[in-house]
């Protein structure tokens, strides 16, 4: 069976994406959980998060809820499958910082 | 209320710049027409715009587009791109469009191949996509429309002069126009790639 667990790096779009929806969540939910954890530093545009959204939907990594009545806003929930790529993009982005961090400092961060 | 009349040879950078530099005076846009905005009065930049490129999505596309935009609490204006499509009565071709954009029949798709966002100005920089790889696609579709634009103009310069018997690009009045069409297709599209050219080199180092 293909190995899918083989495609980081992850661009920062879509590893956000996939945390802030851990918990259900909609467009404008993203957007402000991204503004939020960044500190204003990542600010999505609308056409990006619009089709990271539909690509990780159609990798199965993100799934949309069941819409409740009168809902109009489509929400999201990160898959099983999606957890496992978050997992390995944060190995490897420990991996690449504590290499950074041995370089630039001397020592290896115990994180 | 107020309304201006303007035609864009760049609707998208040209259209953006143009709008923001009205919300700076205190004029937001309230309705669109084909060369025609209305205006009505607000604070000096109260609102920012970015205008979409969107005659490569099929209505469904738009339509689940515009429904996510609504979400993030974006309002949009649709408008037509004036070039590079062939119509038949009510019935658009668009060569360059993606699956189920090709053929705009329905009163859905004709005339909505842009899109104006408008949003509060929240004092950062209003950019529809915000990192290098999105920016070229967006680039390289917008570049579509303007090689067939290019492509038709040749093919019809060929055919007039074959059943006119005359020489390919002579000195007369349809080979001008033609010509005329032909290099501003040519510009726009040696622009883009100049931008995606550019954007390629940011790519290996920046996200």
């Amino acid at each position: 069976m293909k190995d899918k667990i083989q495609e980081t790096p992850l661009t920062e779009t879509a590893l956000l994406i996939m945390l802030s929806m851990y918990n259900p969540n909609h467009g404008y939910g993203v957007m402000q959980f991204v503004g939020e954890k960044t500190n204003g530093r990542v600010v999505f545009g609308p056409g990006t998060l619009y089709g990271a959204i539909n690509n990780l939907a159609k990798k199965k990594w993100i799934a949309p809820c069941a819409a409740m009545e009168g809902e109009r806003k489509k929400e999201y929930v990160i898959t099983a499958l999606g957890k496992k790529q978050v997992e390995e993009e944060l190995k490897r982005m420990k991996e690449v910082y504590n290499i950074g961090m041995e370089i630039t400092q001397g020592g290896m961060d115990n994180v | 209320m107020s309304k201006s009349f303007k035609v864009f040879l760049n609707p998208i950078e040209g259209q953006e710049k143009w709008l923001n530099e009205k919300s700076a005076a205190g004029l937001k846009l309230s309705g669109v027409g084909r060369f025609t905005y209305e205006f009505t009065k607000c604070e000096p930049n109260q609102y920012q715009y970015a205008v979409d490129y969107i005659g490569n999505k099929s209505n469904i596309q738009r339509k689940e587009y515009e429904s996510f935009l609504d979400d993030l609490k974006i309002n949009y204006y649709e408008k037509p791109l004036n070039f590079g499509q062939f119509s038949i009565g009510r019935t658009k071709y668009r060569p360059y469009a993606g699956k189920g954009g090709k053929l705009a029949a329905s009163k859905g798709m004709i005339n909505r191949e842009i899109l104006i966002l408008e949003k509060e100005n929240n004092g950062k920089t209003f950019n529809i996509y915000n990192n290098v790889k999105d920016k070229i696609i967006a680039l390289k579709e917008r570049k579509k429309p303007y090689i067939y634009l290019l492509t038709f103009m040749i093919a019809m310069e060929l055919y007039f002069s074959y059943i006119n018997n005359r020489n390919i690009f002579g000195n007369n009045t349809s080979s001008i126009l033609i010509g005329i069409i032909g290099i501003f297709s040519l510009i726009k599209i040696i622009q883009l790639s100049l931008s995606v050219k550019t954007l390629n080199e940011k790519k290996s180092i920046y996200e």
